[in-house]
């Protein structure tokens, strides 16, 4: 782990959790009155599971509220249906310029005020005109026609890691693989880019960071797409390439800038690895330290649909990205969030509401999750979901069928976890076979 | 059962043509939903209300 001097650090436990003590609760803490909200639980107990203190917190009705690094108080909704009513409203706004927006830390203040723009920040009708021009090339039929590439890209990185024999690397050497080839694809990124956006949202998703590693990397990425884009246009192509696609009908229409096409084609890459590799490496270990449930994946192959669902609900491992700010009176579960009032709709704490999800930390890839919230919900729900789906079932299809007697060659409390990072998942672990 | 849809509201998720691929289809041009069916029948009603639940943006209710 990376034992940063981080004031995300100070009151709450260090993981792995040796210490019984548990983070001051407003009603437990004997030194402050009921009224104080407790400081807000980033670091886990247990790298499989969200911190304890959510839990407790989803013992009382409704929102509650924490205090921030910055010493600001922000509601927090940790059941399900809250987090579902939140994200679906239009009074809660995603802009980080409203006064009242929650950052769950200075690094990430510093990025989303002094960095470029992103469309996840923004309300109807900014969002609309990004989201609905990226949606016809983000269609469950386009995706459907991809399957095959992913395939061949799975089976190559397990042909190496084969060829080279145990143990390997999961996480560098495959993990991260995957969704970095499939985007370089997609998107049409040739090979001298792939480092940049793997740096730039590395830089961008540590929360205990530097924020101006996050600009430096982000800027770089930003100037290498720019002349990419302006080759483009030099020179359009006809495949069905993202960048391809935004040049000839976008950007030649006069529909979109090419700031706005940079835009969007950072987003997607910067969105797109960090989330799809940790939920590979967290639903990796999770079948690992749950054999019933790979044994179900082995004997059944059709199982995989179901249990991408129950990867993605148990992982949840984009925790913090939903954060809102009300932009007039809200009630939500039975609570009055005032207007400029900052609000985390967490995902997974929803994600482990046992009044939507019975037995919530047993992991169990039978069980019916397709309504997880690891996507998000509402208008910013994530546009590249259909394609993290498909990556996910092609790599836990393949991994069962070709890897039955897979092992880690650490016990998990050895393995080191992004503990800070926006999406949550071990640094690294080996894997023998 | 009959329902509607309100593309306006539609962000092109492509949920409901993953719930009920025979009642949902997303339109080519912009990836937002179109209703194969406004009376899907029973046997297509578990798909439905399934669809109706996960999507994010609300954009699918019954028309009765
Ligand atoms: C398992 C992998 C993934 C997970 C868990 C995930 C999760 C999420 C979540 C939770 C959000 C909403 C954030 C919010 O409400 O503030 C989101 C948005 C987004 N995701 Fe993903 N994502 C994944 C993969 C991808 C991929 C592969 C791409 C691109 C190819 C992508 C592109 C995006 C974009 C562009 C948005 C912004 C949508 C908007 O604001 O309208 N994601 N993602
Ligand atoms: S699930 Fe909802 S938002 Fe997604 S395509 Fe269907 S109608 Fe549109």
């Amino acid at each position: 782990m990376n034992h940063v001097e981080s004031h995300l650090m100070s009151d709450t436990k260090q993981f792995p959790g040796t210490s019984a003590e548990a983070a001051p609760m407003a009603s437990g803490c004997p030194f402050h009155a009921a009224a104080t909200a407790p400081d807000f639980a980033i670091l886990r107990e247990h790298p499989l599971h969200p911190p304890e203190q959510l839990k407790d917190l989803r013992q009382r009705p409704g929102p509650t509220k924490v205090r921030l690094w910055d010493g600001s108080e922000t509601w927090i909704a940790t059941h399900y249906e809250d987090v579902r009513e939140v994200l679906a409203d239009p009074r809660f706004s995603t802009v980080t310029t409203r006064p009242g927006y929650p950052f769950v830390s200075q690094q990430r203040r510093d990025v989303l005020v002094n960095g470029r723009p992103n469309f996840t920040f923004m309300d109807p009708p900014d969002h609309t005109k990004f989201r609905r021009t990226m949606a016809r090339m983000f269609t469950v039929e386009r995706f459907s026609r991809m399957r095959p590439f992913v395939q061949t890209v799975v089976d190559d990185l397990f042909d190496a890691m084969e060829r080279k024999g145990a143990p390997a690397n999961f996480v560098d050497d495959f993990a991260l693989q995957v969704p970095v080839r499939v985007l370089a694809q997609l998107v049409g990124i040739p090979k001298e880019g792939q480092e940049l956006f793997l740096q730039a949202g590395k830089d961008r998703f540590d929360l205990s960071g530097d924020a101006t590693l996050s600009h430096g990397s982000g800027e770089v990425l930003w100037n290498y797409l720019d002349s990419l884009l302006a080759e483009n246009e030099r020179t359009p192509g006809d495949g069905d390439e993202v960048i391809t696609r935004l040049v000839v009908d976008q950007i030649a229409t006069g529909k979109f800038s090419r700031d706005d096409a940079i835009l969007v084609i950072n987003q997607l890459l910067v969105a797109g690895f960090d989330t799809t590799a940790s939920t590979i490496t967290m639903g990796t270990l999770a079948l690992l330290e749950n054999p019933d449930q790979f044994a179900k994946l082995k004997s059944d192959q059709a199982a995989v649909e179901n249990a991408v669902h129950e990867i993605l609900r148990y992982a949840s491992v984009l925790q913090f990205h939903s954060s809102r700010v009300a932009r007039e009176d809200v009630e939500v579960g039975g609570k009055l969030i005032k207007a400029g009032e900052g609000m985390l709709a967490l995902l997974h704490a929803a994600n482990r509401d046992p009044a939507e999800f019975p037995e919530p930390d047993k992991f169990d890839i039978e069980r019916h999750a397709a309504h997880h919230v690891a996507f998000s919900y509402g208008i910013h729900q994530c546009l590249g979901q259909s394609l993290a789906r498909l990556e996910l079932q092609v790599v836990f299809s393949t991994l069962a069928k070709r890897f039955p007697n897979l092992r880690l060659v650490k016990p998990l409390n050895e393995i080191e976890f992004a503990a800070h990072s926006l999406a949550y998942g071990p640094h690294e672990f080996q894997i023998e076979w | 059962m009959r329902i509607k849809v309100d593309v306006e509201k539609c962000i092109g998720a492509g949920q409901c043509v993953n719930a009920a691929p025979a009642v949902f289809a997303q339109n080519e041009d912009d990836g937002m939903v179109v209703l194969l069916n406004q009376a899907p029948p029973e046997s297509m009603a578990a798909g439905v209300r399934s669809a109706i639940r996960l999507c994010p943006a609300r954009a699918i209710v019954f028309d009765d």
